[in-house]
């Protein structure tokens, strides 16, 4: 009986320390880009506040979208730069409720390049900030937007 | 999940597109009443155990989520494996090998 208690209590255990380590791992993977409570800014100039220094205009970083859009839904959005050892990439839209779209983490040997599709409440500034050497440097681009996608 | 993965020049392309609503949570379903955000929070893609993009995502991205970006090297047939998990703990992951240019 007491054998079978500690099998149980050892099996608990192990449980415990695989979720923990899971968990664990799953953090450390993460702990690259910003927290979460990056993306809870409500204004543009919150959000870039709270990226930690204020982004430098540079034409070094590109952000690509189209002059116009239809729907607000689905907006191609792409962002690059040609500033070496750059480690986070950040999209922000200027009139969404929430302006921080994504953060992405860039480990050595991947290049400073992002593209996705971004909902866009209205006509307004799509900004690209990229991390390199603890530094922020930013572009950003407008666009026309005829029918809001934040629903 | 969609994911394809190229060598092209000295890096891999990849394309990862996720089969999700993204829904924000802030709009209203037909009868008028409100809709719960879910949405993905966070991507993550490795190659040969290696990480070469993790994301977090907001509301903001699109139903659908396309994600694009390159690493330099990769050999065609290698493995590609893309994990992700959304505001309400569901999870899904899906893996691809790198295709010739």
């Amino acid at each position: 009986m007491l054998a079978a208690r500690s099998r149980r209590e050892l099996l608990t255990r192990a449980g415990l320390l695989s979720v923990a380590t899971i968990l664990g791992l799953h953090e450390q993977a993460f702990a690259v880009t910003a927290g979460r409570a990056l993306f809870e800014a409500t204004s543009l100039d919150e959000a870039l506040t709270a990226l930690g220094a204020r982004p430098v205009p540079s034409d070094l970083v590109s952000v690509r979208v189209p002059s116009v859009v239809e729907d607000g839904a689905v907006v191609p959005v792409t962002v690059s730069s040609a500033i070496p050892n750059v480690d986070a990439i950040f999209l922000l839209v200027e009139h969404n409720p929430l302006p921080l779209a994504l953060a992405a983490s860039i480990p050595v040997g991947t290049e400073a390049f992002v593209s996705t599709r971004l909902k866009l409440a209205g006509t307004g500034r799509v900004h690209g900030v990229v991390r390199a050497e603890g530094a922020l440097y930013t572009t950003s681009m407008e666009t026309r937007v005829a029918r809001g996608g934040c629903h | 999940m969609r994911i394809r993965a190229r060598r092209i020049g000295p890096s891999t392309e990849v394309n990862v597109l996720i089969s999700h609503p993204m829904e924000t949570g802030l709009g209203l379903d037909a009868d008028g009443g409100s809709r719960e955000a879910h949405y993905i929070t966070d991507v993550e893609v490795s190659h040969l155990e290696r990480v070469v993009f993790a994301v977090q995502l907001s509301i903001a991205v699109s139903k659908d989520p396309l994600l694009s970006f390159k690493f330099s090297g990769g050999d065609p047939g290698d493995r590609i494996l893309v994990t992700w998990v959304d505001n309400t703990g569901e999870r899904g992951r899906g893996e691809a090998t790198i295709l010739s240019p």
